[in-house]
């Protein structure tokens, strides 16, 4: 009896002190006062208290350093940490930041000189100059770090490639002028070329702070090297960031003193945490809409944003030797019926693509004509054709909505064609890896989001049979290259966007390797005292206009 | 205990802590090699869709995913040596060990708390259950125990964080760091674990109670609270420990779900996200504390038996 209970007594106490005193005291426990996470809301805190704002993001960010952040999560906090020369306004043009007023351009559209702002500060107090900006665009650019990003951002510059290649250190289109003067010369004239540099990847470092850390950019330097009106403070994988407003700012400040960023995976715990109290804002995916529209008191938080983005089918000529007759790709384009895609399948939430560029881009053009959604006439064209397109293997990223998507692209085709189309669902590297490799993936369904604002970055980054974005599907028309390139050589101006109208025309009637099926939104709950937020097309919600009432 | 059951339990112990490093070993092996042979190539996680092959390769190399397959391994077992597992892929700042070993302690804590309940909750609901055969209580508490069992765990979380949290708001309905942010996700945790013991105590319980030292028992007139206390609930506690054991391992491994419904920073979130974002020596550590754990698990159990049953002998 009396060892019974000893055992009894050693496992309660043996418990008790697990719980109650192991783990470390680390970033994990929040000690600021915005870290109570009870009910009722942070952002309407009673006078004298701190305003806690929080807006969660649905995954752990993949890493801290702008160099390397590419994933939604990552951009959206370190958007907030760091400065760039421009900001994407809310109508998704790059507005000056750094810059001191927009820059000079040369006539020819390829010299920009910027002046940078004078008192702007890194989080380590040293004043920002020209110089930060070519260390960090060098650093972006280089092959010591993971990930490429710099390159898609940066590589307009002269000498970005051999930077890239790791053929050179120094990057020769970046001329430090004096403190306050950055002179950069590009390889063309690029419209584009200023919204590219709204985004982290481009934001200036001290190279002092950053090369004491081995070079790298993470928790132990991110409060030194940062330069945005938040300032880091910490991050727990799994569960949340936090960050403080910068009250060294040059700039205009935030409306809030600590931003919390709950790391909330799952879409009904976002709702859940949100009716509860524990968010002012959230980014709600698309599962949960219906709920919330259904909802009398959530639906009034609820708003939908645009984004520029495009979901595609692809068809493969290198290796689909069908797929190079134009009328077995008009066939397959015809026999989709996207509005019912749009309406029925994704419930409303989307919108039903005309053209390969979403609505709200420089250049969309509205009265653009795709193929229409007519299953006789596809029928006869296939017929046509004298081609069989039975068994071909439709590759897509495995998960719920992606699947639904694949499943009735297949019964499309099914019932308008006629023709038995194989669904091969995959992980996603394999995936990517796949259909980049040009010879591997007969039909896949993949997506693309504008990394700029410009008719450039799609029709040219993923159609154009030069460009190496990966999206190989070997189309090439030589009517349509012609009126890219000739796009592409203009400095800007309504006859620019003009060309890329009249290509992307084509691209339609040709059914140009790719098939545009619809854009995604994004999808908001936000407390009804929240304005002035930025939601640019292409880029990063902006906190930085933020008010509370 | 005797002088002679001492040392038979510390040449038990002995032997079970050897055995521990050639399965250690076994498993690291397989861990590794999975993670080779699984579809996906870290370069392009690492990298971006959208990087180029040059880019895809330096990457190769900087990690050393370029090498030979044995070559690799036999780093991953230096780190492993060491603890520290070598840099994640995607927090470089951080050592694999390190990252494991924070989500290991949260994961812990919640463990051990939900099993504590369930345990606690649980034989008391199966003696009242067994000591009340075939009346409503009895009943009542196996209604619930069925119900319990047969609901997955997900259920009761999104329930309980929709009551708890966003209608009534008595409880946050997500974070961590703070007391009160146990309670929900151990009370799910626990209480499925709970209805599973209370159960197995029950049926335990009745067939302790049908034994002939129980009746011999009576008729010595010993009270019914001796025997009850005594002699029938210490004989069904073996059954009992052992599914406690393997109870206590899925509360603290198994809580993925838990622990994401809850954005809490555990081993399961950790884990995952390493295996989603292809971080592979954080997903070498996490795997080889698990197998650790279960091993340690098994070993304890084993341990407690001797002392719940005297018949039981370390040889």
């Amino acid at each position: 009896m009396s060892k019974w209970r000893s055992v009894i007594a050693l496992l309660l106490a043996a418990m008790l002190l697990v719980a109650g005193c192991g783990g470390q005291p680390g970033p994990q426990t929040g000690t600021q006062p915005g870290a109570a996470t009870g009910a009722g809301s942070g952002a309407t805190a009673s006078p004298g208290a701190p305003v806690v704002f929080r807006y969660s993001i649905s995954n752990d960010p993949t890493t801290l350093d702008p160099g390397v952040c590419s994933d939604g999560a990552c951009v959206r906090v370190l958007r907030h940490l760091f400065d760039t020369l421009t900001i994407m306004n809310a109508d998704s043009e790059p507005a000056p930041l750094l810059a001191d007023g927009m820059p000079q351009v040369s006539p020819d559209g390829t010299v920009y000189t910027f002046k940078i702002v004078k008192g702007a500060t890194f989080h380590n107090g040293r004043e920002i100059t020209a110089a930060d900006f070519k260390y960090a665009w060098e650093r972006a650019l280089s092959p010591d770090l993971t990930n490429n990003v710099g390159g898609y951002y940066l590589d307009d510059i002269i000498g970005a490639s051999e930077v890239m290649e790791g053929a050179a250190k120094e990057l020769r289109g970046v001329k430090v002028i004096d403190d306050h003067t950055l002179e950069v010369t590009i390889d063309g004239p690029k419209p584009y070329f200023l919204a590219k540099l709204s985004f982290v990847a481009a934001a200036p470092l001290p190279r002092e702070e950053v090369e004491s850390n081995d070079g790298r950019i993470d928790e132990n330097n991110l409060t030194k090297v940062a330069s945005g009106p938040v300032v880091f403070k910490e991050f727990t994988q799994g569960s949340k960031l936090v960050t403080e407003k910068n009250h060294a700012y040059w700039g205009k400040p935030v409306a809030f003193d600590v931003w919390e960023v709950p790391v909330i995976k799952d879409g009904q715990s976002i709702v859940a945490a949100y009716q509860s109290g524990q968010l002012d804002m959230a980014e709600v995916p698309v599962p949960e809409i219906p709920r919330i529209k259904a909802d009398s008191r959530l639906s009034q938080d609820y708003s939908q944003y645009t984004r520029g983005n495009t979901y595609y089918l692809a068809l493969n000529q290198n290796i689909v030797e069908a797929f190079n007759d134009v009328r077995v790709r008009q066939a397959v384009a015809m026999a989709i019926n996207r509005e019912q895609l749009a309406e029925v399948v994704m419930n409303g939430l989307v919108v039903p693509a005309v053209g390969m560029l979403p609505p709200g881009m420089p250049g969309y053009n509205p009265n653009i004509r795709p193929q229409p959604f007519d299953p006789e006439r596809a029928r006869q064209l296939l017929a046509a054709s004298g081609e069989d397109i039975n068994g071909i293997k439709l590759q897509f990223q495995q998960a719920d909505e992606q699947l639904k998507v694949a499943q009735f692209l297949q019964n499309q085709l099914k019932q308008n064609l006629g023709v038995e189309w194989v669904l091969d669902g995959m992980e996603r590297g394999q995936h990517i890896a796949n259909f980049r490799a040009g010879d591997k993936t007969q039909a896949y369904y993949h997506w693309w989001f504008g990394d700029y604002p410009d008719p450039q970055n799609f029709l040219y980054i993923l159609v154009h049979q030069d460009a190496s974005a990966g999206q190989n599907h070997g189309w090439q028309n030589a009517q349509f290259k012609d009126l890219v390139d000739r796009a592409n050589s203009l400095p800007g101006g309504a006859e620019r966007l003009e060309l890329y109208s009249q290509a992307e025309q084509i691209f339609l009637d040709e059914v140009g390797g790719m098939l545009p099926l619809y854009h995604v939104t994004g999808h908001l709950l936000m407390r009804p005292n929240v304005k002035g937020l930025v939601t640019p097309l292409i880029g990063t919600i902006s906190l930085r206009d933020l008010t509370l009432d | 205990m005797s002088i002679q059951e001492g040392d038979l339990l510390f040449s038990f112990l002995v032997r079970r802590l050897l055995v521990l490093v050639p399965t250690l070993l076994v498993v690291s092996f397989i861990v590794f090699a999975m993670g080779h042979l699984t579809p996906g190539d870290p370069a392009i996680i690492l990298a971006g869709e959208k990087a180029s092959d040059e880019r895809l390769n330096q990457i190769r190399q900087l990690y050393g995913l370029d090498q030979p397959f044995l070559v690799q391994y036999g780093k991953f077992l230096q780190g492993a040596a060491k603890g520290t597992f070598g840099r994640s892929y995607m927090y470089p700042e951080r050592m694999a060990g390190d990252m494991t070993q924070r989500g290991f302690w949260v994961s812990l804590r919640i463990g051990a708390l939900a099993a504590l309940l369930a345990t606690v909750l649980g034989v008391l609901l199966g003696v009242v259950a067994a000591a009340y055969r075939g009346r409503l209580l009895d009943h009542l508490s196996m209604f619930f125990a069925v119900a319990t069992v047969s609901t997955p765990n997900f259920i009761f979380a999104l329930t309980f964080m929709y009551v708890f949290g966003a209608w009534l708001q008595w409880l946050p309905a997500i974070g961590w760091g703070q007391p009160i942010h146990y309670v929900l996700p151990v009370s799910v945790l626990g209480i499925r674990a709970c209805a599973f013991i209370a159960r197995l105590t029950r049926s335990a319980m009745l067939d302790a109670l049908s034994q002939d030292y129980v009746r011999t028992a009576w008729a010595k007139g010993v009270t019914r609270g001796v025997i009850w206390w005594n002699h029938a609930l210490r004989n069904a506690l073996v059954p009992v420990i052992t599914v406690l054991g393997i109870t206590f391992g899925d509360l603290i491994m198994g809580a993925y779900i838990i622990e994401t419904i809850f954005s809490i920073p555990g081993l399961g979130q950790i884990t995952i996200h390493a295996i989603f974002q292809r971080d592979y020596p954080v997903v070498q550590a996490t795997t080889l504390l698990m197998a650790t754990i279960f091993v340690a698990v098994n070993l304890i159990v084993d341990l407690l038996y001797a002392f719940v049953d005297p018949r039981i002998k370390y040889s």
